[in-house]
């Protein structure tokens, strides 16, 4: 932080924020900056996320391609009624819970791995410097040129 | 029945989401109101308007009658349509909100930065919400029909326009009220009545023949064919006709038909002795187990493709808020859906006929009458009737607006609220002419084949877009064309009737079993084979999928 920076913070309240940011972390700006280190902090939490994804997919998975097998072998139209039209619906709700507990749990442990690498501040430009178009009213959305 | 009840009960339905909408339209004073609500829709009021929203004619209807007709492995379709939302739950939710997107469109150009990719899912979009508003509009036509004997057309007519005026009055946010206002009265609608026909059938000494396979009659009844249509009879079917069968005069003596086609004419009456065995449609028994396998892979993953449900995911505050809600939105619909079997069940006791005349999908509203009878019966009659609309409506809306917000941004020249609202006739005109031209699909039938065109595009979209970093323009177009466009073909034949029977009827009829690997392995194929048409965005896109909110929000960027 610069002497007359300081120096204005005394005068100046409520400077806006957006004319310096907070100090930032550096693993923060490296994904902000679209950098070799930033985009591997990415994919590491894609991976995690995609991990998870699959996990809970090939639970439900499996289970619904053997059913219709085992309908057919029980041929027992009882046990089909009560399975599909009942039994069902809670393991769905538990997969659905364990997979948003985990999701999140790892974007917990994403933004700890992020938050503790701090740095000191840097006085560049306004973020984001990334790519994307500003988001405006829907109807306005197009792409940056 | 009684009719004033009924009209009573769907007029009042009517009239409040006209005004529930009203309200919303007091409160939406901006664009951003107008189409996304001001994002500010929290987990539990958007979990429910997107319940409301999706659960439609072929839930509230259509599942029972499905499995009145069929049996109890129709029973997948409830099934799917719930874990339909948890496959979009793991690959898509939050990584959806996050991307800004606010249609699939928005999104597949923000991916993919093509303009072209962007303009042919349009097509797509509007496509599967045409498809997907047909059956809607039937159902409409059939409940009025059914309830109050009003001509067929009235239905549909009296949805679109009701639709036209809360889309187009209030938009998003008076949509959601609407939406979520409907949820609650969808559940009580079947709710309040199953505990009427579960004591109606204890007193009746709780039968247990529904697990007979074929169902068989309960009480004497008489089936009076309005239309003529041909019976397709998978065993033989003992009756007194008074009319014309197979082109025979017939004057109330006892006859037995042989399984096979029959042709009845409009204005015969069928008598039905008690006892008597009432055998299935054999319109699907022919590759059952295939069929089963279709409706899965079609349910499961044209969920996340849906234009409505698509829409409401950015009215969510955030990816962790998105995420959540359809959490909740599982347990709603999960909830919901513990109902339609029961009626299809007391439909295969009470009912059972109803799966001649094909207008079993109206099973739901005649057993409270004729379980408890009376005015109990006619009041539970209005109440699901009233249920019913609701679903029409709600599903409706929800499509029509992502079909108008599309036409105002790809088709109409210039954008703007206005538009939009010029837009909405137009969405909503198309698949009405198709309601009152097409007939005879069953809701859920019809509805699923909307679910098998949104795998067969939007899910190979969207689960590599979010998921991989060599998607291409072209290989998205190649995989959107051959993967949906071959569904949409195979729809088409099977709606048609142009499709032979055997093995090639079913592998168009339930075409996902084949065309979501095909549109998978086109995008994944063809963006390797042009590997230098990598978007520049791709990483930067990635990022802003995958990464928190309170990460991104830093840079003060996003909202």
């Amino acid at each position: 932080m610069s002497p007359e920076q300081a120096a204005r913070r005394e005068t100046v309240t409520g400077e806006p924020r957006r004319v310096r940011p907070l100090p930032r972390h550096r693993a923060q700006s490296e994904i902000d900056e679209q950098t070799a280190l930033g985009g591997a902090y990415v994919r590491s939490l894609m991976r995690g996320q995609l991990r998870a994804a699959l996990t809970g997919f090939a639970v439900l998975a499996l289970t619904v391609a053997t059913l219709p097998l085992a309908f057919r072998a029980l041929d027992d139209d009882a046990v089909t009624w009560w399975v599909l039209g009942f039994a069902v619906y809670a393991p769905l709700g538990l997969i659905a819970c364990w997979y948003v507990r985990t999701a999140e749990r790892n974007e917990g442990d994403f933004a700890r791995l992020v938050a503790d690498r701090p740095t000191e501040s840097r006085p560049t430009g306004p973020y984001p410097a990334r790519v994307d178009p500003p988001e405006g009213r829907p109807t306005e959305r197009r792409p940056a040129p | 029945m009684s009719q004033t009840y009924a009209v009573v009960a769907v007029t009042a339905v009517v009239l409040a989401t006209v005004l529930v909408g009203g309200f919303g339209l007091r409160i939406s004073r901006t664009t951003s109101d107008f189409y996304v609500a001001s994002r500010t829709v929290g987990p539990g009021l958007n979990a429910a308007a997107i319940s409301g929203e999706y659960l439609s004619a072929a839930s509230f209807l259509g599942i029972a009658g499905l499995v009145l007709v069929q049996g109890p492995d129709m029973l997948w379709y409830p099934v799917g349509y719930t874990a339909g939302y948890l496959v979009l739950l793991l690959f898509v939710a939050a990584p959806l909100r996050r991307s800004g997107a606010y249609t699939l469109p928005d999104f597949a150009e923000g991916r993919l930065e093509s303009r072209a990719v962007r303009r042919l899912v349009s097509v797509f979009v509007v496509g599967a919400g045409w498809l997907y508003l047909v059956p809607q509009l039937q159902g409409a036509g059939l409940t009025l029909k059914i309830l109050t004997g009003a001509p067929g057309w009235l239905g549909p007519v009296l949805v679109a326009a009701v639709v036209v005026l809360a889309v187009a009055a209030g938009g998003m946010r008076s949509i959601t009220f609407v939406q979520a206002f409907q949820y609650w009265l969808k559940l009580t609608a079947l709710l309040i009545p199953v505990f009427f026909l579960v004591l109606a059938w204890q007193g009746d000494g709780a039968p247990r023949p529904v697990y007979d396979e074929p169902a068989a009659l309960r009480h004497q009844q008489t089936v009076r064919f309005a239309d003529t249509l041909t019976l397709r009879l998978t065993g033989p079917l003992p009756v007194r006709a008074d009319g014309t069968v197979d082109g025979r005069r017939h004057n109330g003596e006892a006859l037995t038909l042989p399984p096979g086609a029959h042709r009845v004419e409009a204005g015969t009456r069928l008598a039905l002795a008690e006892a008597t065995r009432v055998p299935g449609s054999a319109a699907r028994t022919e590759h059952p187990l295939y069929a089963t396998y279709g409706l899965i892979v079609a349910t499961f993953l044209g969920t996340m493709g849906l234009p409505h449900v698509v829409v409401r995911f950015y009215t969510s505050p955030g990816g962790r808020e998105a995420r959540r809600a359809t959490v909740v939105v599982l347990a709603l619909i999960g909830a919901f859906y513990l109902l339609p079997p029961v009626y299809g069940a007391l439909g295969r006791l009470y009912a059972p006929e109803l799966a001649l005349t094909g207008d079993a999908d109206a099973a739901v509203l005649l057993l409270p009458e004729r379980l408890v009878g009376g005015t109990g019966g006619d009041l539970l009659g209005a109440l699901v009737a009233g249920g019913a609309f609701a679903a029409f409506l709600s599903t409706a809306s929800g499509l029509t607006m992502a079909v108008a917000g599309v036409l105002t941004q790809d088709v109409l020249p210039s954008r703007g609220v206005r538009h939009f609202r010029l837009a909405t006739p137009l969405a909503i005109c198309v698949p009405l002419i198709g309601a009152l031209l097409v007939s005879g699909v069953p809701v859920a039938d019809a509805v699923g084949m909307a679910f098998a065109v949104s795998a067969s595009s939007f899910c190979p979209l969207l689960v590599l877009g979010i998921w991989w970093r060599g998607l291409t323009p072209p290989g998205a177009a190649a995989g959107l064309l051959l993967g949906g466009g071959s569904a949409l073909l195979a729809v088409a034949a099977t709606v048609l009737g142009v499709a032979p029977p055997g093995l090639l009827h079913a592998l168009l009829a339930w075409p996902a079993v084949w065309s979501v690997p095909v549109g998978f392995l086109a995008m994944i194929g063809v963006s390797l084979a042009t590997p230098g048409r990598i978007p520049a965005g791709t990483n930067a896109a990635m990022t802003r999928f995958h990464l928190p909110e309170a990460l991104a929000r830093e840079g003060g960027a996003r909202r």
